[in-house]
């Protein structure tokens, strides 16, 4: 077991290690982030010159690598070139957001995956799992911002019941912190709904056939010929081994959380890290981009240790060997 | 129900239990109804970067602190007027600014706004080169305030556009709180975002007390401006990404105003909403067709000639643009806007649409369909034609390049086959400043200040920075130059006219539009927007005179009428702007869009519905 973490961590530091050094290669192959500056009529060639040794951008490849590495280890994420601000305090300001949106919104959609997906399997060809399956493939089909709107017409204009922007009521004061979730759960409801919806119906069929499958095997066979209840059978025996290959996937959907809901966030305006990368890939804001990098890949990282912290707990085999 | 099911069932109920407390559906907005008071709520399509104006680049950032500074002089609908500035004086030399500003100004910390600040502020933006404005500042050489009032500019050189440009974007800021920054923090300055509530203080007519990264920033009215408080209390810029969400906001009256691009497409379901108005107007940057002048056909004058009798400007603006923007000048300077007091009004009918024109000068050029193909051959016999370029993002002109090549192909005796090609732009922008594609659909902005002709048509700017068509002529050199170091205004005049007079001839580029652009804003709960016609609605003037309508009964519960015609009080649209599409007088609330999106719902729900029937009865059997 030890031997395992010590070979997992080791791993882990290389994959980081190269992880970091491909997004400082690739973010760097795209172009130069100054370049709209350039053009622009009201600034200076001075004043890009100046920006671009604020940032260091003048230095040669290799100085600005070793800078790049150095400071990582020491936990600087360098300033963000488009907002003129420290990275960390920009990601910092949207994250909390991102968190609050996707690790409810992913768990509830896993669960709901999950509990119909094996329902579904468990009355494959009868009336509800064919209408759940249409249903999620439709969802499947359907773009978020398109789903988005959707809801956000029916829900926020129509009926009026749902505010059509933002995550907070602008400039409202509030009286405690229980009017302030109030007012933030009423903003949440809507894009909550949006990726909850979509994420369901794409992780319920992975979770059906792999149920479906499992079903087939001969230890279902032989507990049902043991006479155990349908229930045990059905949760204990065959939803356990049908769920090891969905984990890694619905786990993994964790760790891109950085990556956000871009669609999502914009259609509802909600503040998130999403568009904060959209936005970093667009204007070339390589020091935000790698610090958005560096997260990603400390959470993925971290995230495939718990996963496999997961399989020890379901697949005995995995434990004993 | 299976009790398995209940287990699905509890969170979907836990849920709709959420949804259906009261504290979700109450949402009350309370207001007064008097001159002072109110909250306006404006909206922007993005978050500012930074709240450091000296390194604030971006146009958000830039609006975000607009109402918070003022300045020397500003652009007023196409006029410099003073703001902070009593009196102004430039020496014979042009060399030495003095300007004297009024002396009952303070900022929002309490502390008075003095010719101290004013000369910081110069210094700054002069000897700092990372300062976004850097580039209009270059010339100064020092600013110091003589006394408390009065401050003097030195100018290293003469830089006649400099009040214009530089004086005009100046926001002065106060020096007791961004001189210790500056000593603190040094060239690190530049990406230093200063403090909320306490080091953002300008002495304008709202004061940001709370920003919430990317949410909001809200202002309260400064009480002690000095031309007055502002008649609402409060100032709210909300920032929504999504232009379609915005438009709903405005129709919902949760925002006031949306200071964001709007397609034209919505303008008619906006207007027959009641209490939404819509503000037009006319944008500066000049769309045009441009020519590498020192590529073979075109730089034959000639030529360039004969590709202006094949363009029609004003069916582009007819059909591409639906009417939202008005044709090109011959002369590349615009008639409105700041541009206006240059506008050689002697070149507006240089060429008319002729195709049997060009048909005359391309046949004296040689360009003579000599194979009988119906296209035009180059003088040598050999088979010719070029390509147009227009950016892939914007179908506008995309559409006017195909506009232009149809006009080229139905020249008599023969056409010039013109080749629309769409590439991703930026592969295209370097190939421009290379001078390696023929032609191309840019759009460029104006200087507040004539003498940007220098550096759109000057040698020197050739490429690289700004003269983008490659043009080059002796006698526009020497008067732009002179455009740049004559201070006489009729002497500069008759210079920016001679210079459209030659530009209209050799036809460099041929300006094919000006776009107008539409904002929607509320008339039915604020009064006094200040709508200019080369402007937005978000500006100075309506952030200092806009107030709660105390005319019409905004609560009243029988729906005003739905006809779009403004309340008495509030301006109609800006007289040049057209009317392109009359709203329906019958559809009521959004209208046309909410019944397509209706049809459109039932359609998917009917067609879902069928699908999972035929499903479920074709396996049933099994």
């Amino acid at each position: 077991m030890r031997r395992v973490l010590v070979r997992r961590a080791i791993t882990s530091l290389i994959t980081f290690f190269i992880a970091i050094s491909l997004v400082f290669v690739i973010s760097r192959l795209t172009g130069d982030p100054l370049s709209e500056l350039i053009e622009n009529p009201e600034v200076a060639p001075e004043t890009v010159e100046a920006l671009r040794r604020a940032f260091g951008l003048d230095k040669p490849l290799y100085v600005q690598y070793i800078n790049f590495i150095q400071s990582t280890l020491v936990g600087q994420l360098g300033y963000s070139i488009n907002y003129k601000r420290p990275v960390f305090d920009v990601i910092m300001e949207k994250l909390p957001y991102t968190i609050a949106l996707l690790i409810p919104a992913i768990t509830l959609s896993n669960y709901f995956a999950y509990r119909l997906g094996v329902e579904s399997g468990w009355r494959r060809g009868k009336k509800f799992d064919i209408s759940i399956t249409s249903v999620s493939l439709f969802i499947r089909a359907t773009p978020h911002f398109w789903l988005a709107i959707v809801l956000l017409y029916i829900f926020g204009v129509w009926l009026g019941i749902f505010p059509i922007f933002g995550a907070v009521t602008a400039g409202a004061e509030y009286a405690s912190i229980w009017d302030w979730l109030k007012d933030y759960l009423w903003h949440y409801f809507l894009p909550v709904s949006v990726i909850v919806i979509r994420a369901t119906g794409a992780m319920f069929l992975y979770i059906r056939n792999s149920l479906v499958e499992t079903l087939g095997e001969d230890y279902i066979t032989t507990a049902v010929a043991k006479g155990l209840p349908e229930k045990i059978v059905l949760y204990k025996h065959a939803a356990r081994n049908a769920l090891l290959p969905a984990v890694t996937v619905m786990g993994l959907r964790y760790a891109f959380i950085i990556d956000g809901a871009v669609l999502t966030e914009t259609v509802f305006s909600y503040p998130g890290t999403g568009r904060l990368v959209y936005e970093a890939i667009v204007y070339r804001d390589f020091f935000l981009l790698q610090g958005a990098v560096i997260i990603l890949t400390t959470s993925v990282i971290f995230v495939n240790f718990i996963i496999d912290l997961i399989y020890l707990y379901l697949d005995p085999r995995v434990r004993y060997r | 129900m299976s009790r398995k099911m209940v287990g699905l069932l509890i969170p979907l109920l836990a849920l709709l239990l959420i949804m259906s407390t009261p504290a979700f559906l109450k949402l009350a907005t309370p207001v007064r109804a008097q001159q002072y008071g109110g909250t306006l709520k404006i909206a922007l399509p993005s978050e500012p970067n930074t709240f450091n104006w000296f390194a604030a680049g971006s146009t958000w950032s830039l609006d975000v602190l607009y109402p918070s500074y003022d300045r020397l002089f500003r652009w007023k609908n196409g006029t410099l007027v003073p703001e902070l500035a009593k009196e102004f004086s430039v020496s014979p030399d042009g060399l030495t600014y003095t300007i004297t500003i009024y002396n009952n100004v303070t900022f929002q910390d309490g502390k008075p706004l003095t010719a101290e600040d004013v000369a910081f502020t110069v210094n700054v933006l002069a000897q700092q080169d990372w300062t976004y404005y850097h580039g209009y500042f270059k010339s100064v050489d020092h600013a110091e305030a003589v006394d408390t009032y009065t401050v003097k500019i030195f100018m290293k050189e003469l830089d006649v556009g400099f009040q214009a440009l530089g004086l005009a974007v100046m926001n002065i800021m106060p020096k007791h709180i961004w001189e210790p920054l500056l000593q603190e923090h040094g060239d690190q300055l530049a990406v230093y975002n200063p403090k909320i509530p306490d080091e953002v203080v300008g002495s304008g007519p709202f004061q940001i007390v709370e920003y919430v990264p990317g949410q909001f920033v809200r202002y309260k009215a400064f009480d002690n401006y000095w031309m007055g408080r502002p008649y609402a209390d409060e100032l709210i810029v909300n920032f929504i990404t999504e232009a379609s969400t915005a438009i709903l906001a405005v129709q919902k009256g949760e925002i006031d105003a949306y200071v964001g691009w709007v397609t034209p497409e919505v303008v008619p379901t906006l207007l027959s909403t009641e209490g939404v108005g819509i503000h037009i107007y006319q944008s500066s940057t000049f769309y045009h067709w441009g020519f590498i002048n020192t590529r073979w056909p075109f730089n034959i004058t000639d030529f360039r000639r004969a590709m202006a009798y094949c363009v029609n400007k004003q069916e582009i603006v007819d059909t591409v643009l639906s009417g939202w923007g008005i044709p090109g000048s011959w002369g590349v300077v615009m008639p409105f806007g700041p541009n206006a007091q240059w506008y050689n009004p002697n070149v507006e009918n240089k060429y008319t649409f002729n195709l049997s024109k060009a048909a005359e000068i391309l046949d004296k050029l040689g360009f003579k369909d000599v194979d009988g193909d119906g296209w035009r051959e180059a003088p040598n016999g050999s088979d010719f034609s070029f390509e147009i370029y227009p950016p892939h993002y914007d179908i506008i002109r995309i559409r006017a390049a195909q506009m232009i090549s149809d006009w080229l192909s139905q020249i008599p005796g023969g056409g010039i086959k013109a080749i629309v090609r769409v590439l991703e732009w930026k592969t295209v922008w370097p190939m421009i400043k290379k001078a390696q594609v023929d032609t191309y659909l840019l759009g460029s902005g104006p200087g507040n200040d004539i003498s940007w002709l220098y550096r759109r048509f000057h040698t020197r700017e050739t490429g690289g920075t700004g003269n983008w068509a490659h043009y080059s002529n002796p006698e526009v050199d020497n008067l732009t130059e002179a455009l740049k170091t004559t201070l006489d205004p009729e002497k500069r005049k008759q210079i920016a006219w001679r210079i459209q007079e030659i530009l209209a001839d050799e036809v460099p580029i041929i300006v094919l539009y000006y776009r107008k652009f539409p904002q929607p804003y509320r008339i039915d709960k604020w009064e006094g927007w200040y709508r200019p016609l080369t402007g937005g609605i978000f500006n100075i003037w309506t952030l200092r005179e806009v107030h709660l309508r105390t005319t019409a009964p905004p609560t009243s519960p029988t729906p005003p009428p739905t006809s779009p015609t403004p309340p008495p009080t509030s301006p109609s649209p800006p007289p040049t702007g057209p009317s392109p599409t009359s709203p329906s007088p019958t559809q009521p609330g959004g209208g046309a869009a909410n019944t397509q999106f209706l049809v459109m719902l039932a359609i998917i729900i009917v067609l879902v519905i069928i699908i999972i029937v035929l499903l479920v009865r074709r396996r049933s059997p099994v």
